[in-house]
């Protein structure tokens, strides 16, 4: 595949394009699915496809195809041209690409277990695990379990022409429990999931009570919870709501792709303060294990750990080599694409606020009323006018200094730079167990939030009481 | 680059995949083969960013044994690949554990073909028109005003080949083409950022009518211009078609059997029970022509009926597919996905008698959401929805437009309080969307 990648781009050159870069993504996944006890469902996905995009008289082609012959690539190669051919003169901002120097190297993903080496039927009998912790922790409220665990490997190769021929493999694991409670008419979902770029040594160091038994006893705690109110009120944000809103309500923005489209809230700020001091934002693609991890970007850039907020001044965006050109800046690594058929866009990775010096029982206790909300479900943000939504699984009500009666689910509005100037306290303990995906053009991207406790002075609650 | 499969190849490349299935000791099996071509024109700062094309083929196989599921996917369409997809399906399927509740897969069935789902123009539509399109909605959109700057958009083209085969004997054709475009539009004034999306989408080049989406998009950023906080308390709410849309296909996307049957959703338990005031009328129906999801037959090849969810309020339906219609010994509606779930396809409210003007004109104070997801919680049927484009309604008529505001309460409550349906609509194919007025509901703002 390495001389066919070569052949393209070679063949690329002859034709004078500007620019051109050749991937060749091989993503092999399973999955199994255990409803109440029984394993009902095994699957297995192979996906191998090459993806050709070049800039020609400053327009993009982009063009993918699964047929992996010579003569399929040569035709990919003429049809991105073609594409790029057709958008020409109805580009308004002529594409560029940073010239770096080329990259040429091998990464092979480090884990302790490749998970093809573990027989599906020692998986099954792992997961069951995680079904009983959670009928143990049920208290014979649970009506429906569900356990679910998805392995893949991912390579992709990258080569362009610059000269860069990057070779980068990403293996990830996960496993999930959700459980739905039932009592007296009431139903309340539970769920926990822990994954990351690993081998199947996380499964098996992952206690089966603390993902199915968790679930099981916020699906039950929830049962007796009321609803949550509706109004403004000064919020504090688990480390999994504050991976939320880092990634929603400022990540996006700092995207310099949103920003040279005039869709984020944060241009023109470079260098001002975006924030309360108390807050210093990095995104770092380095951290071992986290599910955002990777060594190469999909545009053969090296990731690394970028600093984009400090002390509340806005300190860098994330960038792609498109933008990198734009801003006269120097890629971080960001153009991920989610396979072969996407072109990269500028992506995060893992993207955290830095921890504080305060502890959680002391930023709770300085309160007269208030809500603490916890598990961060999803969430999402209007960049270009900066309002943001996060959605919590649960909460609690905050009552002269004390945490008091849990509510149930609820999601919470603002606006980005308002919130993140009212940021009045972080804690130090810090928390980065939040593995998603992140969507964006119609990508998805594997990514990790987290942070510390962070108490915003007023946020919008939309409770229903 | 090479054209797709003809469906004809896909059929035999299926049929082969359920061959080798059965050879390797599947009791059931199906097969679905797919070649699709994929073009689009993303939009960057007023112009097009880039023009993308790609082309994917692939066999996707479930295997059953005991009723326990494998399921495999080819990375191509090589013959080879198709067996060893197959293979690896009924080796995985004996893994899993015997489903008592598992019958069989459907046989074939009679059934007439839904027109409008496939559209030769649209599969003959080149990338250069489809650039065309979207620089022309570009243009529109700046012309209404020079402050509008096109931040986001795209038009998409995707024709797909499909054969669906099954070792009972189901062979059905689910070809299909779709066209879609979106163009979302911002302006600046001193401090402040508006911006709205339009969007227009269809099955077929006749029933497609992008031109004005830009201008439509650049007048709705106009509008929100001026927004301001509102306050906090109960006050009636309207959603507008976008906003309506949301929250009736999400209650038939709750009515699913599989759910259901699960004790997962919050309408489990509720069939015969009133869960909305009598002007609720709610039908699921993917045969409708040029439908965006119709279908003659579902994902596994059960044909497709027409389904009352509710009716005048009550909740009389639920969506199946056929392992969940055997096991609850009801009627097959034919809305199976390859998942083994159950899923919704067009949902239709009925019609009021009030135009939607008439019922903004009734309200002294209150919000109009034209945009927010109200999509309940499938458990607890719990509504936390943000307004991302919405009105403050005073003395009957749009005061100012709001920002950060929130709108809270359970499904049922809302579904309960809807006092009318407007008589007009937005119509996407397959999609009717009226304004409805819910008498009341919590509204959270940060003024």
């Amino acid at each position: 595949m390495r001389d066919m990648l070569h052949r393209i781009i070679e063949r690329a050159k002859a034709n004078g394009v500007a620019f051109a870069d050749a991937r060749y993504v091989e993503n092999d996944s399973t999955g199994i699915r255990l409803q109440d006890g029984r394993t009902e469902k095994l699957s297995q996905s192979i996906q191998k496809a090459v993806g050709v995009r070049v800039l020609v008289e400053g327009a993009w082609g982009f063009a993918s195809t699964n047929r992996l012959s010579n003569r399929e690539l040569e035709d990919c190669l003429d049809s991105a041209v073609g594409m790029a051919k057709a958008a020409e003169g109805k580009v308004a901002e002529p594409g560029v690409v940073e010239l770096v120097e080329p990259r040429s190297d091998v990464v092979k993903a480090t884990v302790r277990r490749h998970p093809r080496e573990v027989p599906m039927e020692k998986k099954v009998r792992r997961l069951l695990l995680f079904h009983k912790e959670a009928e143990a922790a049920g208290d014979g409220k649970l009506a429906n379990v569900l356990v679910t665990y998805a392995d893949s490997y991912f390579r992709e190769m990258v080569c362009n022409t610059i000269g860069t021929m990057v070779d980068d493999e990403q293996i990830r694991v996960m496993v999930g429990t959700t459980v739905t409670a039932a009592e007296r008419g009431v139903r309340q979902r539970g769920h926990k999931h822990v994954g990351g770029t690993a081998g199947y040594e996380m499964i098996e160091e992952t206690e089966p009570a603390d993902v199915g038994g968790e679930a099981a006893r916020s699906a039950v705690s929830l049962l007796s919870a009321r609803r949550a109110p509706s109004g403004r009120f000064p919020v504090i944000f688990h480390p999994s709501i504050t991976g939320l809103f880092v990634h929603e309500a400022v990540g996006h923005n700092i995207e310099a792709d949103l920003v040279f489209s005039g869709a984020s809230i944060i241009a023109g700020r470079l260098g001002k303060a975006v924030a309360s001091d108390l807050v210093t934002i990095v995104d770092d693609s380095t951290v071992r294990g986290l599910n955002g991890s990777y060594a190469y970007d999909s545009e053969g850039v090296r990731g690394g750990k970028r600093v984009l907020v400090e002390n509340g001044t806005l300190k860098g965006y994330l960038h792609s080599l498109e933008t990198a050109a734009r801003f006269g800046a120097k890629p971080t690594g960001s153009g991920r694409a989610q396979d072969a058929h996407s072109m990269p866009i500028v992506r995060m990775s893992n993207t955290f606020i830095e921890p504080g010096e305060r502890s959680l029982d002391e930023v709770v206790g300085e309160m007269g009323e208030g809500i603490l909300l916890d598990e961060g479900e999803w969430g999402y943000v209007m960049t270009e006018r900066g309002q943001f939504t996060c959605r919590a699984h649960r909460g609690q009500l905050i009552k002269d200094g004390k945490l008091a009666d849990p509510i149930r689910e609820v999601s919470v509005s603002g606006m980005t730079l308002q919130a993140l100037e009212d940021i009045d306290a972080v804690t130090r303990e810090f928390e980065t167990d939040m593995p998603g995906t992140c969507g964006k053009q119609g990508q998805g991207a594997p990514v990790q939030g987290g942070g510390p406790y962070i108490r915003v002075k007023e946020l919008v609650v939309g409770g229903q009481e | 680059m090479s054209e797709s499969h003809s469906t004809k190849v896909l059929e035999q490349m299926a049929a082969l995949a359920c061959e080798a299935a059965a050879k390797c000791g599947a009791e059931f099996a199906d097969a679905l083969a797919s070649s699709s071509r994929t073009i689009s024109a993303p939009v960057e700062k007023n112009g097009i960013k880039a023009l993308r094309e790609h082309h994917r083929d692939y066999v996707s196989v479930r295997c059953f044994v005991g009723g326990g599921i494998g399921s495999a996917s080819s990375p191509n369409l090589e013959k080879e690949e198709v067996r060893k997809a197959a293979e690896s399906a009924v080796r995985m399927a004996k893994m899993a554990e015997r489903d008592p509740d598992f019958v069989t897969l459907p046989s074939p069935g009679d059934h007439s073909k839904v027109a409008g789902l496939f559209d030769e123009k649209l599969a003959g539509m080149s990338a250069a028109k489809l650039v065309e399109m979207m620089a022309d909605e570009i243009d529109s959109a700046r012309n209404v005003d020079d402050r509008i700057q096109v931040v986001e958009g795209d038009a998409g083209l995707s024709v797909r080949s499909a054969a669906l085969v099954n070792s009972l004997g189901v062979r059905e054709d689910l070809s299909g083409t779709w066209l879609s475009l979106y163009l979302m539009s911002m302006v600046r004034k001193d401090d402040e950022v508006a911006s709205a999306y339009e969007f227009d989408c269809a099955r077929r080049l006749a029933d497609f009518k992008s031109e004005g989406v830009g201008a439509e998009a650049a007048r709705k950023t106009i509008r929100q211009l001026g927004a301001a906080n509102v306050g906090t308390g109960r006050y009636p709410v309207i959603l507008g078609p976008l906003a309506s849309e949301t929250l009736f296909t999400s209650i038939a996307a709750c009515a699913n059997s599989e759910d259901v049957q699960k004790q997962r959703s919050f309408l489990a338990g509720k069939r015969g029970k009133r869960i909305g005031s009598k002007q609720v009328t709610l039908v699921d129906d993917g045969l409708i022509p040029g439908g965006m999801s119709s279908g003659a037959v579902d994902a596994e090849g059960s044909v497709r009926k027409r389904v009352d969810i509710v009716r005048d309020g009550v909740l009389v339906g639920y969506l199946h597919s056929l392992y969940t219609s055997l096991k609850a010994k009801e009627e097959n509606t034919g809305h199976g996905d390859r998942s083994g779930g159950v899923s919704p396809t067009n949902v239709i409210p009925s019609l009021g008698i009030s135009a939607a003007k008439e019922i903004v004109s009734g309200v002294k104070e209150g919000l109009y959401v034209e945009h927010g997801e109200f999509a309940p919680d499938l458990r607890t049927g719990e509504i936390s929805a943000t307004v991302d484009w919405g009105f403050w309604i005073k003395n009957g008529e749009f005061a100012f437009p709001v920002k950060n505001t929130m709108v809270g309460g359970g499904a049922i409550e809302l579904l309960t309080r809807i006092d009318a349906i407007s008589s007009d609509y937005r119509e996407e194919p397959g999609a009717i969307m009226p304004t409805v007025l819910i008498s009341e509901a919590a509204v959270a703002g940060s003024k």
